[in-house]
């Protein structure tokens, strides 16, 4: 509770002013967002676009700075969160900040395989998005969600005049934020917002019968699935994850406190207060541990936040897209 | 009272611990506002928010507030809806969140659960020993067994099939005011006889003690046949209870019903076609399935006297929900579409009719609004009739809201004393410490008073409460 | 909800809380809930009466007011249990529409106390 003014409001002008100069969050210049897709040949232009906004990629790096934040003193925390957010943005323009742990470059290889199975599975059922590659936009959702709705309305009609430029009509995305801020928030600020935005569950789960059973062995045979919050109660989409895995032959278990009741990991207040998302995402992750030893999201904050618990409780947190049939690299 | 807030807080610290003692106005505000819709004002912000974890803290936090005379608001959910929970000045507030263990022992036949408990997790904890908990408030999804036991209401149930939540205490363990720890009744199935500390606790609506722990009887879940009754007027329905108690008729569980109005509204709101007039809703409860058929079929029979337009039994659990929720929706439509003023009439069981006409009578003819709407339903069985003055809109002055609430509850409390009744849910103080007086007497207030002053003598315990405040 | 000045903002915010008849459905459903053990400052109708009584001037945005405003997850659990049993009131967005009252305030680093 100390110091929460001074904690949000340094968050929300280092995420502002990131978001202002280079249009990322993270405040980098250097497009890390594309390196999933490095040798996957995909169109760069079309009228239906995969909007990654970024969400997979930016989780190693959002661990990195939160941890670093987490190990330095209650007291030097503010003053940590300073430093290495301003060391941040005077690197952004050259340069990433260098993942360091391994744990950290695992993750980032998880966020490309997530995402290279959604690509795959979709490839699978014949819809064949573009991907904007370098050029590709971060929603904005994390100010949207501090409350800093007039504050990024440019960058809200940046997004669009973009994808409007491209000859965008239809937009595939690939996380929940991401799908609510697309559909349910830029029609509030652009008139007559004609882009249709599709959540790739959706776009499966359409398409189920051309998915193919998993083999033996590939994964899990169960899994106790944990759906977020925003995915069912904001944009009503429960069913879909059920009948994918029906179609891809896993079997999926349900918790307690699931689909329109399903209980949040804590992610959404991190960046600001560690300690409750702690206290929240352990509630859940007991819930979710009591019933199966392999865990299924779909949704990247909600990765991240129930992978911690993997080692001490002997578990592991899948991402649907990782049970996807993947899309390779062409040789 | 010059009070030093820093000492406070560091003091309060050092008895529950830091997570748990709060001294800042947000927090303070939220154990502040109850259900009662006029707004928090400045004498009813507490000092500080202590959230203790067992009786020896309770203790400690209960023998500063008498050293330093500052007063102790037992918070358990803040859902009385007759102002219990509101601080009536400035306080310590004392909240029973965190007492919140479950023990259940069927090999003695009872449960020990913390007073913080909510009611409606209780009940699926229950669950799996096949233990019925004898309390059914609107508000379980939050109102806590503390709240409960020391009001001592079951909310919706009939009195004469499942008696009180007190009849099932076998003992407690509570504070008292001066801050000494007490273990009451037995551990046994049977309950003392003679003049045990339960029987004169368990209701004492905060006054007399702090409810730390309670030990509850475990009852196997009785079986239930649900009957629904259609009326063309709500005189019928009442006729009908009458009769229920003039005859000996085996009374239900749970006996409610919706007027001609509410029907219509929560009907409708569950999907279902509007009734050609008032609904009657009857839970026949048995401890075997043979019994409970065989009751619902004596009482379907009873019934016919009261001339009902058709009257079922209904085994469908979907079709049941259905109709049982429509109450629930009837109320829900009252609450947000508008500005609603309730009470709750309890009379003597011949009266009943006479009082609902007269009841109807006082809500139609306010002094302090004209044009509101009348509207009932309750657990006539009960018999209870929530009677209530609806006004279809929130934008009203926060000084006739009160005036309406005021006058709403003064003169339908008079009927329950015209007719020989007391109300039967909700407690007797707070903004029912003058029906009390007037009820039971001068002589009897007095007597309650000497009572709070020989546990009490600083008047810590829910200061205020007794005394009628605001 | 289509606010554009911050005048229409404060207006909407009271009309919505107005609303609320305390029933309390949607305290326990709170995931700040839990994890706080039950602190009724840490639920959807603790936070909508501090949005209450900030307006009104009651209180201040000091930290413990930014703490338990912040503190929500939107995660809409409280607007789930409102809809089907309590008084159909967006909480989430109420809490998003006092939010963005107060973010502008903390983004231009000033110490406004009381609204």
């Amino acid at each position: 509770m100390k110091r929460s003014k001074k904690l949000v409001s340094q968050a929300l002008a280092i995420l502002k002013d990131n978001l202002d100069r280079e249009g990322d969050p993270l405040g980098f210049r250097k497009p890390y967002w594309t390196e999933w897709a490095d040798g996957l040949n995909l169109p760069t232009e079309g009228e239906q676009v995969l909007l990654t906004a970024r969400m997979y990629q930016m989780l190693p790096y959002i661990t990195q700075i939160t941890d670093l934040v987490a190990t330095a003193k209650p007291l030097l925390a503010i003053k940590g969160l300073d430093k290495v957010m301003s060391q941040g943005n005077r690197m952004a323009g050259e340069t990433l900040i260098r993942l360091k742990a391994r744990g950290l470059k695992e993750l980032k290889q998880k966020g490309a395989r997530i995402l290279k199975g959604i690509v795959g599975a979709l490839h699978k059922v014949g819809v064949q998005p573009a991907y904007l590659y370098e050029a590709e936009p971060y929603s904005g959702v994390l100010l949207y969600d501090l409350g800093l709705e007039d504050g990024i309305v440019p960058h809200i009609q940046g997004v669009y005049e973009l994808l409007k430029s491209r000859g965008v009509e239809r937009v595939i995305t690939v996380d929940p934020h991401t799908t609510n801020m697309m559909r349910e928030i830029y029609p509030k600020y652009i008139e007559n917002y004609p882009i249709k935005v599709k959540h790739y569950l959706e776009v499966l789960s359409e398409r189920a019968e051309s998915l193919e059973k998993l083999e033996a062995g590939q994964t899990p045979e169960s899994f106790v699935i944990h759906d977020p919050c925003v995915m069912t109660r904001d944009l009503g989409i429960v069913e879909q994850a059920r009948r994918i895995g029906s179609a891809l032959g896993i079997k999926i278990v349900e918790p307690e406190n699931t689909k329109l009741d399903t209980a949040c990991c804590g992610g959404p207040v991190e960046y600001a207060f560690a300690h409750l998302t702690h206290q929240i995402s352990g509630i859940r992750i007991g819930e979710l541990a009591r019933l199966n030893p392999n865990i299924l999201v779909t949704c990247p904050i909600c990765l991240i936040n129930l992978r911690r618990y993997e080692k001490e409780r002997d578990l592991r947190v899948w991402d649907m897209g990782e049970i996807l049939p993947e899309k390779k690299a062409s040789p | 009272m010059d009070l030093d807030l820093k000492k406070l807080t560091k003091d309060l610290v050092k008895i529950v611990g830091k997570e748990n003692a709060f001294t800042d106005k947000p927090t303070a505000l939220t154990y502040a506002k109850d259900t009662m819709p006029w707004d928090v004002e400045e004498h009813n912000m507490p000092y500080a928010v202590v959230r203790p974890s067992n009786s020896q803290e309770i203790a400690h936090v209960l023998r500063y507030a008498n050293e330093k005379k500052i007063p102790v608001h037992t918070h358990g959910s803040g859902t009385s809806l007759v102002g219990l929970g509101r601080p009536k000045t400035h306080c310590i507030v004392l909240d029973t969140g965190r007492m919140k263990e479950l023990e259940v022992f069927p090999e003695r036949g009872y449960f020990e659960v913390g007073a913080g408990y909510h009611i409606a997790k209780l009940r699926k904890a229950l669950e799996p020993y096949n233990a019925l908990l004898p309390a059914f408030p609107g508000s379980e999804l939050v109102a806590t067994i503390g709240g409960v036991v020391s009001v001592n209401t079951s909310a919706h149930a009939v009195d004469a099939s499942l008696f009180k939540p007190g009849d099932y205490v076998l003992g407690m363990e509570v504070v008292l005011p001066t801050g000494e720890i007490l273990q009451t009744g037995t551990e046994s199935p049977r309950k003392p006889a003679g003049i045990e500390a339960t029987k004169f606790l368990v209701g004492s609506e905060g006054l007399l003690c702090v409810i730390c722990k309670i030990r509850m009887r475990l009852i196997p879940l009785p079986q239930i046949q649900n009957i629904v009754a259609y009326y063309n007027s709500t005189d019928d329905i009442l006729d009908t209870v009458m009769n229920m108690y003039s005859q000996g008729i085996p009374t239900p569980m749970f006996f409610e019903y919706l007027d001609e109005k509410s029907s219509k509204v929560g009907f409708e709101a569950v999907g279902l076609e509007p009734p050609p007039g008032a609904v009657a809703m009857m839970a026949m409860h048995s401890q075997t399935k043979a019994g409970c058929e065989e009751k619902a079929k004596i009482f379907l029979e009873f019934l016919q006297s009261g001339h009902p337009i058709e009257a079922k039994i209904v085994t469908d659990k979907k079709e049941w929900n259905q109709i049982w929720s429509s109450r629930a929706e009837a109320g829900n439509y009252l609450y947000r579409l508008g500005s609603t003023f309730g009470s709750e009439i309890t009379v003597r069981a011949d009266k009943l009719k006479e009082a609902f006409h007269e009841a109807q009578d006082i809500i139609l003819n306010l002094d302090s609004y004209k044009g509101n709407e009348f509207y009932s339903f309750g657990h006539i069985g009960a018999p209870t009739i929530h009677a209530y003055a609806f006004i279809p809109t929130k934008d009203i002055p926060n000084e006739t809201k009160i005036a309406v609430a005021k006058e709403v509850r003064e003169k339908t409390e008079a009927l329950n004393i015209k007719y020989g009744g007391c109300g039967g849910e909700w407690g007797l103080t707070a903004q029912r410490a003058t029906f009390l007086k007037r009820k039971y007497g001068e002589a009897y207030y007095d007597l309650l008073v000497k009572l709070k002053n020989a546990l009490d003598p600083n008047n810590i315990l829910n200061r205020g409460n007794l005394e009628g405040w605001m | 909800m289509d606010v554009n000045t911050r005048q229409d903002k404060i207006e909407t915010l009271l009309k919505e809380v107005a609303k609320c008849r305390s029933c309390r459905f949607c305290v326990d459903v709170c995931p700040t809930y839990q994890a706080s053990e039950g602190l009724e400052s840490m639920s959807a109708y603790g936070r909508l009466q501090i949005i209450k009584y900030l307006l009104m001037g009651v209180l201040s945005f000091d930290d413990p007011l930014t703490y338990t405003l912040y503190s929500c997850l939107q995660c809409r659990r409280c607007e789930n249990i409102c809809k089907s049993k309590g008084q159909n009131i967006d909480i989430c967005s109420i809490i998003q529409l006092g939010r963005s009252l107060l973010s502008r305030e903390l983004l231009e680093g000033s110490g406004h106390e009381k609204i």
